[in-house]
């Protein structure tokens, strides 16, 4: 059973149709990545995966693990093992991170039918993960996210995911905001977790940071949809030639389409 | 409820009690001017500037008012020197420690001393309380004393309290839990000495209550004051503040947790009378239903009181499409060298916050305990007793407005915190 497939996802806001007929199955033990121009769909598909309110399918199927995920809240899908890395994490003022990483891994755990860690285990697994993300004691203890630098900010969703072991992590454009030291960080926690029962799906606009994160896969999204799929060498050539192509070869390729169903 | 149609009549209640007040003919005489200031004001209304957000007189005679309650509050963890008022009237004398004498008002009219019943020349809620007021804490700090000293307030009926307060030398930390369910009529006089330091921690979970609290800063001392309202269909929390000494610093905050028909009005007036002088007055309210809070701040800058910091910050989250929300900072300042800066600001609960906690498994109800929670973070962290902070933060974690209250993994989180 695959772990994630989705089948002809159709989604829109405000009238504005953003996926169209979007495919995509993911293996545990594969990574993914996604690249495409901005206003291809990207970040709509990443929080429709989470469960954002607002972010609807209109049409196609999703399962996760062989469950429906449309149809569960964003909790359940985080119990089931879904993780998507904020390409803008929230600042939430009067919450250290320390006690928002207990309880989101407790809730998880409970969530999972597990029991609660207990703290001393708690504390320990944490700051072994943390020194691996470069997150010293001071940023555990800081409110989560209120006055981290971006790069701070990508080191702690790294974090939250080391943390809460998905089965399936999505890196929202992860690489944003990020200097080379700081994506080498990212990247360097990212590949800790690469695992044959955990599957990753990276978007990302740039090629760069698949030179961190080598994919097994590499799809190109255009217009809502996967106008082509290939290997790492895929993102070697948008680097070198760009989207244009797509851009162009999408519109021409709709208008067959079209015209075949007319025919 | 009782207290309604009493409390409008106050020379009626002066006859039935004026034997029992305590204090000599002076005092009797004091409080005979009061009640016929009292009575030739009346209680005031919106007509009142200092009044215009919470129309007191309209509010006291909702008799049929259904209670906004919260669970009592209770500091007996840190055994603190306990005063219990009940019906107005002292009920147990703590005997004090080294550092602290502790008398009722009532001991210390009966022993001649004037000067316990203070002025009530500038405001007209103080004239009420000084007519009718039987009884209350007398208490002198001459050093750090190893415990809280508590003022616990209870009951049912009318109840008309005057506190005093001097603080010589040394920390005091003074909780203020008001539990009564009728009307409390409370002044509060605290008088702080060079590098001494008062802070004080208020409780309000039930009834109406009208406060008014006046502090002097004499030297570099501090007062520091954190009120939540997590329960009680009426609190106006009114603190005046004169800051008198180079070095001296005020914080006044505040936090409603308003929730059913609550109004909960938090007042201050801070006087920089001096140069180098600090102040920070915030409040974070956070308004579930019909709730109303109301935030009047204002800072007086005298014209000699260079180099003064005064900030003023009035934040409110709303829960509701029928809680409503009264901001008026106000900055008066005479003097040309000062940074002083007031906002308010006003908000509801953020969707994309909430979305990214429950993205990270956290259930809807308990991410939005921890939002509402965080957000009352701020004023919490402002009790400097780490044992006390705690006790605060689960009566407050236990109350957060629009929310089930039963995520207590969260609330033990917090308490942590």
């Amino acid at each position: 059973m695959a772990l994630l497939e989705i089948e002809n996802l159709h989604a829109g806001v405000d009238d504005k149709a953003i996926l169209n007929g979007f495919d995509l199955t993911i293996q545990a033990g594969e990574v993914h990545a996604i690249m495409g121009p901005n206003g291809s769909g990207k970040s709509t598909l990443s929080y429709l995966l989470a469960g954002r309110d607002g972010y609807e399918a209109q049409n196609g199927n999703v399962r996760f693990d062989g469950a429906d995920l449309l149809d569960m809240e964003p909790e359940a899908r985080a119990i089931a093992g879904m993780f998507l890395a904020f390409q803008y994490p929230l600042e939430i003022p009067g919450v250290t991170n320390m006690t928002f990483l207990r309880t989101a891994l407790n809730a998880v755990r409970r969530g999972r039918g597990e029991d609660e860690m207990d703290p001393a285990s708690f504390l320990r697994m944490v700051r072994e993960k943390s020194r691996a993300m470069g997150v010293d004691d001071d940023m555990l203890k800081r409110p989560l996210n209120v006055g981290f630098s971006g790069g701070e900010k990508k080191r702690n969703e790294v974090l939250q995911m080391a943390v809460l072991e998905p089965r399936l992590a999505i890196l929202d454009e992860t690489d944003s905001g990020l200097d080379i030291d700081a994506l080498q960080t990212v990247a360097d926690g990212v590949n800790a977790m690469r695992s044959d029962a955990r599957g990753m799906l990276v978007i990302t606009h740039y090629q760069r940071l698949l030179d961190f994160i080598k994919p097994d896969f590499v799809h190109v999204m255009v217009h809502g949809r996967i106008v082509r799929s290939g290997g790492p060498e895929l993102a070697e050539e948008l680097e070198r030639s760009g989207y244009g192509a797509y851009l162009g070869a999408e519109t021409g390729g709709q208008g067959n389409e079209v015209g075949a169903a007319h025919a | 409820m009782k207290w309604g149609p009493r409390m409008l009549d106050a020379t009626a209640h002066f006859e039935t009690i004026h034997e029992r007040l305590p204090g000599g003919a002076e005092v009797l005489q004091a409080r005979r001017s009061a009640l016929a200031r009292a009575e030739q004001t009346g209680l005031p209304t919106r007509r009142n500037e200092g009044w215009h957000y919470t129309d007191l007189a309209r509010l006291l005679k909702q008799n049929d008012a259904v209670p906004v309650r919260a669970n009592a509050f209770d500091a007996n963890a840190l055994a603190p020197l306990q005063m219990v008022f009940e019906n107005g009237l002292l009920i147990d004398e703590p005997a004090g420690d080294d550092c602290v004498t502790i008398e009722s008002l009532a001991h210390a009219l009966a022993s001649g001393a004037r000067n316990h019943v203070g002025d009530a020349s500038d405001n007209d809620m103080a004239a009420f309380n000084l007519a009718l007021a039987q009884d209350g804490a007398v208490i002198t700090i001459d050093g750090t004393p190893n415990q809280a000293v508590e003022l616990l307030t209870r009951g049912d009926e009318n109840a008309h309290l005057r506190h005093t307060i001097k603080v010589k030398r040394g920390t005091v930390t003074l909780i203020e839990n008001l539990q009564a369910n009728g009307y409390t009529n409370a002044v509060l006089d605290v008088e702080v000495d060079p590098g001494a330091r008062a802070l004080l921690v208020r409780i309000q979970s039930a009834g109406h209550h009208v406060g008014l609290t006046r502090v002097s800063l004499n030297g570099d001392g501090a007062f520091c004051a954190v009120t939540f309202v997590t329960g009680g269909n009426l609190a106006r929390h009114e603190t005046h503040i004169r800051l008198l000494g180079e070095g001296a610093r005020a914080d006044v905050h505040g936090a409603i947790l308003g929730h059913g028909t609550m109004h909960a009005d938090m007042t201050s007036q801070l006087n920089h009378e001096i140069a180098k002088t600090d102040s920070l007055t915030t409040l974070h309210a956070v308004l579930d239903d019909a709730a109303q809070g109301v935030f009047q701040g204002k800072v007086v800058v005298a014209r000699d009181a260079q180099h003064v910091d005064a900030q003023q910050q009035s934040r409110a989250m709303m829960l509701s499409e029928r809680a409503h929300m009264s901001a008026k900072p106000e900055l008066e300042i005479y003097a040309d060298d000062v940074a002083c800066a007031h906002g308010a600001a006003l908000g509801e609960l953020d969707a994309d916050a909430l979305f990214f906690l429950r993205s990270r498994g956290i259930d809807e109800a308990a991410a939005r305990h921890m939002l509402i929670s965080g957000f009352l973070a701020a004023p919490l962290a402002h009790i400097e007793n780490e044992d006390l902070r705690a006790c605060v933060a689960a009566h407050v974690s236990a109350h957060v407005p629009g929310c089930e209250n039963d995520g207590e993994g969260v609330n033990a989180e917090l308490a942590d915190a």
